[in-house]
């Protein structure tokens, strides 16, 4: 036997080691696809009945065979399943995608946009923090998924995953707008009298009044609670610079600031805005104005023994006036996503306990 | 997947590790594992209570994830402002504009960028108005801007005239609906920004502002009134055409001076 047709010997045994794994987990990537379905698109255009089940079976097949053409990418540490799983779903949501779905336009706009604007503030040049840098980046992530929606039928599910498709658009723009010559204009861009097309999912419909009474009652709602029930001065904090800072990523520049800094800082932001009035703004911030004036010891709780032990130092220092990389372990980009998902958690358990959250 | 129902606890964890992707990096809810997704998959498709509960915990979620990433675009900041600084002392106008304010973040957005007899990209004494790009582009509303393109003939060397268009940057179509309902013009020889809303479909004319980027003044607010269309005799063809009958109301803004502003159109009332 040659060694081209041992080659092709084993990777024929494999194609049919791999087809034997889909007929064990084909029930589990079933579930995923069909429970994703009724859970996020209910409201999507998809067939019923009959057609529903079948329709859900060849995504199915599409899945397994495009994590086959991509498997030299599974990092063999990671749990394939997971792996998997992610690779169906993007398959269905792109499905969804060609088909104008209005709801995956909207998931698919929410699940990557911060990512992309992220990747957009990295690479293009200008003075980060000002309201001109950010509003190009702010144009160009929509950008970047009107040409997604353009072009479409031009990513291949068999290469990359949506993200990687999304990242070369973005970082294409990026490099057009970086040949562009230097708009001298420092508030507003010259470029506005380009005509750009709207993206089909991101066309609104005037919103009754009792659904813009309910979006400002549930922003209000979640304002305060962050600041009252959110945790700890410096987690409510990051929250809030999360909120108002342009790129999350900036708020590990700001470590050096004292809290109580930080504070006035979001406050300030949250004027300009925020749909509150000012005196509403500053009623939901007096509790944290509290905390900060209380020394550390008062703030973590006994029971709080890790928190205690790393601050030890510290305890007996007004709270407003420590720095907040004082609080960030080895890793701040990781500590600021924890404390964002906790601050989620302590508001999510106080809105069920509220009844905003009936469960 | 066990016959009992799933646990709230069990619920934000699922909704943590598949739609927000937060569980992987938080050490105290861990992230659960492919196995027990699939249990709680499994009881979802049979189960409508817990689907239910399971689509709530994700709508406040998301809702969260949202208002962490809603900002406003620098033109909507600089309206906000303006609207929090202007406080009518009368009654009616004072609940108007808390309404605008409220229903800012859901409602319809007009505004356009005014660059009135002031430097742009380097050249001076330029005067422009343009919609806002990003509201464009979302659509948010359902009013956008197009300028009035006019034809003009050249005659180069003698020979027969060629027409060109052009448009006019220092005015702005109103459009909603596709149909045109007001025109703005900014002029810098009389110093006038002037609205002409064209329809008289309104019930209440809507409350217009005038607002400095730098805050240097006070935002300026005009309701368009009634204009007799006789005192309109002396404008040229061109303003004629452009206006016409249509005219019912109009809002003027007077001795304005050179620099940027932000021209704010109450919503919901074109």
């Amino acid at each position: 036997m040659s060694e081209v047709e041992r080659i092709l010997q084993n990777v024929k045994e494999t194609r049919t080691d791999y087809l034997r794994l889909k007929r064990e987990l084909s029930g589990f990537l079933k579930t995923r696809l069909r429970a994703r379905m009724k859970l996020q698109f209910d409201r999507s255009e998809i067939k019923s009945g009959k057609d529903k089940v079948k329709n859900i079976a060849r995504k199915v097949d599409e899945a397994w065979d495009i994590s086959w053409a991509r498997v030299v990418h599974y990092d063999l540490e990671k749990d394939f399943r997971e792996w998997l799983s992610k690779i169906g779903i993007e398959y269905l949501l792109y499905s969804l995608l060609k088909t104008k779905d209005k709801q995956a336009g909207n998931i698919f706009y929410k699940r990557y946009r911060t990512a992309i604007k992220s990747v957009i503030a990295h690479s293009l040049y200008g003075k980060r923090g000002t309201g001109y840098f950010s509003q190009r980046c702010e144009e160009l992530t929509l950008r970047t998924f009107q040409r997604f929606d353009k072009y479409i039928h031009n990513y291949n599910p068999y290469k990359s995953g949506l993200y990687t498709y999304l990242q070369t658009i973005a970082q294409n723009l990026v490099r057009d707008e970086k040949a562009r010559p230097e708009n001298l204009v420092g508030e507003f861009n010259e470029q506005d009298e380009e005509q750009e097309g709207q993206t089909y999912w991101a066309l609104s419909t005037e919103p009754s009044p009792d659904e813009n009474e309910q979006g400002y009652k549930l922003e209000h709602y979640i304002l305060e609670s962050v600041l009252k029930n959110g945790g700890y001065p410096w987690q409510k904090l990051v929250v809030l610079l999360s909120k108002t800072l342009e790129d999350r990523e900036d708020i590990v520049d700001h470590g050096g600031d004292k809290l109580k800094d930080l504070a006035e800082l979001t406050r300030k932001e949250l004027y300009v805005g925020s749909f509150h009035s000012n005196e509403e703004i500053d009623a939901s911030f007096r509790y944290l104005e509290r905390e900060l004036e209380k020394s550390l010891s008062d703030i973590i709780p006994a029971r709080d023994h890790r928190s205690r032990d790393n601050l030890s130092e510290r305890l007996e220092e007004k709270t407003g006036d420590i720095k907040l990389e004082v609080f960030f372990g080895k890793n701040p980009r990781k500590n600021l996503r924890d404390w964002n998902h906790r601050v989620l958690k302590r508001i999510r358990k106080q809105a069920v306990e509220d009844g905003v959250l009936e469960l | 997947m066990k016959a009992r129902h799933l646990t709230d606890k069990e619920i934000e964890m699922y909704v943590d590790t598949e739609y927000l992707g937060m569980a992987d990096s938080d050490p105290e809810s861990g992230r659960l594992s492919m196995e027990k997704v699939q249990a709680i998959e499994e009881h979802i498709l049979e189960c409508e209570q817990c689907a239910l509960k399971v689509k709530k915990v994700m709508d406040f979620s998301i809702s969260f994830d949202e208002w962490m990433n809603t900002s406003l675009t620098p033109v909507q900041k600089t309206v906000l402002k303006g609207l929090k600084e202007m406080n009518p002392a009368d009654s009616g106008l004072k609940s108007r504009v808390m309404a605008w304010i409220r229903n800012f973040g859901q409602s319809a957005n007009a505004s356009v960028k005014v660059f009135f007899n002031t430097a742009m990209n380097g050249a001076s004494n330029i005067t422009k108005l343009t919609g806002d790009k990003l509201d464009n582009l979302l659509n948010r509303g359902n009013v956008s801007f197009q300028h009035p393109v006019v034809e003009l003939t050249t005659r180069r060397g003698g020979g027969k005239g060629s027409v060109i268009r052009k448009k006019l940057g220092n005015q702005l179509y109103v459009m909603a609906r596709d149909e045109r309902t007001a025109e703005i013009k900014a002029d810098p020889k009389e110093q006038k920004i002037v609205v002409s809303i064209l329809s008289g479909r309104f019930e209440e004319p809507p409350i217009i502002f005038l607002i400095p980027t730098d805050f240097s003044d006070k935002p300026a607010m005009k309701i368009p009134v009634i204009v007799d269309d006789k005192r309109r005799s002396d404008t040229n063809k061109q303003e004629k055409e452009m206006i016409h009958e249509k005219v019912r109301m109009e809002a003027v803004f007077e001795a304005v001076d050179p620099g940027k502003y932000v021209l704010a159109i109450e919503p919901g009332k074109m």
